[in-house]
This record gives structure tokens, sequence and C-alpha cells, in this order.
């Protein structure tokens, strides 16, 4: 084919056109590009999440020491102590009974809330493990909620836990650190 | 809706998107796996044969409803294996091989297409006077003729568009732009001498 005069703007359309397209095409790849990587990401995301799951269910890790921080007050034992209560919230967890666990949970929370409004005790430990029980006991829920693969539900109230700088504070922390 | 092909024939240049979104990934694993061609190069393969598939339907070459959906992917690989053939022979990039695409009988005979390279001996240097011409283009030149020429808008919609009063107007806009560039051009082969 010669270029010349006659033909020369036949060719310029096909320039413009070849322009256009190549413009076109490369807005596409990076847009193409921008979608992969968006999806990487929650792919990577929604990965880490799961094996954390994975690995609290296969360690045995959401049973996570649940009476190491409400004891060494003194009133572990005492009829509100939540230390042997959370043995049976554990116990439903542990069999996934998460309603059952759910609602005992509630319950709990209830009585301690009422007992801090009326403590039988003055003295400021009691006060204090009764803080420390309500503080386990939305701990333990957000266990239920990781273990029963309500991530974005369990991530938030971890977040809320390790953002509140309680007892249980560190463990949330650790957990959302598993978690990312 | 119509098949794709159809589509852009028709000027839809949202079924250009959509056949290249579709069309990217399968035909570039295609083309890796037969040529061995790799990263950048193996993306200039693809623009490439996505070009001449564009450029075909511009020219009429592709008719409405002679290339269906479930023929692009193969008619896609074809025309890549043939510019990459010749890219072969003539131990160039693919991308120089997006214009001379016009060959009637191409893409299925390779010799006729190296042959309609060799018919002006300043072809090369003339297309890439043509492409440093059009890739420098002023406004509102370089939106109006692709408008009209990439995008196939008619003048009435180019003037809506771009706002002028009527299409008339937009017309004669677009017919002093290509002239301006066409002078352009000649102007710069006359005075290397092509």
């Amino acid at each position: 084919m010669r270029i010349d005069k006659d033909n020369i703007e036949k060719i310029l359309e096909m320039a413009i056109r070849e322009r256009g397209a190549m413009e076109r095409m490369e807005a596409l790849d990076r847009q193409m590009a921008a979608e992969a990587a968006a999806s990487r990401r929650r792919r990577t995301w929604i990965t880490s999440v799961a094996a954390a799951c994975v690995l609290f269910v296969a360690c045995g890790d959401a049973t996570l020491k649940l009476h190491t921080r409400s004891v060494g007050n003194g009133y572990e034992f005492t009829d509100i102590s939540r230390g042997a209560r959370s043995g049976s919230i554990e116990k439903l967890l542990n069999s996934k009974e998460f309603s059952a666990a759910y609602k005992e949970i509630q319950s709990t929370r209830e009585e301690i809330r009422e007992e801090l409004q009326h403590p039988s005790y003055d003295d400021p430990d009691y006060l204090s493990q009764l803080n420390t029980d309500l503080q386990e006991l939305d701990f333990m829920e957000a266990i239920g909620h990781l273990r029963q693969g309500k991530f974005f539900k369990a991530r938030k109230e971890l977040k809320a836990i390790a953002g509140a700088e309680g007892t249980f504070a560190e463990d949330a922390e650790s957990l959302l650190r598993k978690m990312l | 809706m119509g098949n794709l092909v159809d589509r852009i024939i028709k000027g839809d240049m949202r079924a250009f998107d959509d056949l290249y979104m579709k069309y990217k990934l399968p035909v570039m694993a295609i083309l890796s796996k037969s040529t061995g061609v790799k990263g950048d190069d193996l993306i200039d393969l693809f623009h490439s044969c996505t070009l001449a598939l564009l450029e075909n339907c511009a020219s009429g070459r592709i008719k409405e409803g002679s290339l269906p959906d479930s023929n692009i992917r193969a008619y896609l690989i074809r025309t890549a294996r043939n510019i990459f053939l010749a890219g072969i022979r003539k131990k160039e990039r693919y991308g120089k091989f997006m214009l001379p695409l016009d060959d009637p009988d191409y893409p299925g005979d390779i010799e006729k297409q190296l042959a309609v390279d060799t018919a002006d001996p300043n072809y090369e240097e003339k297309i890439e006077q043509v492409r440093e011409a059009v890739w420098n283009m002023e406004a509102p030149c370089d939106e109006l003729l692709m408008l009209r020429h990439f995008e196939k808008r008619s003048s009435e919609e180019i003037a809506s568009l771009k706002g002028y009063a009527n299409g008339d107007v937009a017309k004669n806009m677009v017919g002093r732009c290509m002239k301006k560039l066409k002078v352009f051009v000649i102007g710069k082969f006359e005075e290397l001498g092509l």
C-alpha cells in the first residue's frame, strides 16, 4: 500500500481510531488491574480471618483461660462470681450451643449489672471483680461469634474490647492481629 | 442487545469495552502458551489483535452478523498469531503492525501482509509521522476527531456534547480539524522528502 495525498485521509482516520482504541484499552487495563488488586485484598483478608478462626478451633484457643483474669480479687467463688458461671458458658460454646450460650451471657450480664447497682459488699475489690466479669462476658460473646463464623461482628466486638483497655484488651488485640 | 461485534459496528463503544474485558485474559493465556510471549509484549500483541478487529469492523470488512460471539475468541487468537508470525519475520514489535492491517486479505495471508509494507518504500516512516501527528493533536481537534472517527458520533451528537449551535457547526469544525491535520502531515512528508 502506498501512502499519498489520495488516501491520507483514510490513513488518518485509521490512526485516530488506533489512538482512541489504545487510550481506551489502557484505561480498561488500569481498571482491570485495580479491580484485581481490590479482589486480592478482599481474598487475603477473608483468608486471614478464616485461618485465624480455624486456628482457634484447632487449638481450642477460643476457650482462652476464661477464668484466669477473674481470679485474684478474692471473690472468684462467691455466688455472684462469673468465674464459675463462665464455666457453663464455656461448655455451651464448646458444644456449639451458641443460642443457649448467648442467653446465658445476657442473663448473667443483667445479674451483674443489677449487683453493681446494689452491691452486696462495699469492698472495691469486689466491685472490680464484677467489672472484670462483665468484660469477660463481652469477650466470651466475641469468641462465640468468631467460632460461629461471624467474623465481622466478632471483629467489631473485639475492637471495642481492645479499645476499652480493660482486663481482656490484650487478648482481644492478640486475636485481632491474627484476624488481620 | 445483539452480539458484541454487531454493536461495535453500530458504534457502541461499551460493546468494545465488554469485548476487551471478556476476552483479554483468556486470549492472552492461550497466546502465552502457544507463542511464549510474556509481559508487556503479550499485552501489545493482544492490543494489536483487538485493534485489527476494531479496524475491520470500521472498514466494513467484518459485516454485521458475520462474527457471532462464539467466534470472537478464535478470531482474536488467529489474528494475534498472524501478527506474531509477521513480527518474527520482521523482527519488530507487534505495535508496528497496527496500521498495515488494512490489507484486504489480512489476517489470512502473511506474505501479502509483508508485501503491503514494501509497496511504499517510506511506508513505516510515513506511518510514524501520521501517528505522531494524531497523538499530538491539540484541543478541541483531538476530542472532535475522536468523537467522530472513534466513537462514530453523528454531527448532531457532537454538537450537543460540545455545546455547538447545531450539527452543521460541528460538522464544519470536524472537517476543518481533519483538513488541518491532513495539511500538517502532507507538509511533514514533503519536509522529510518522503
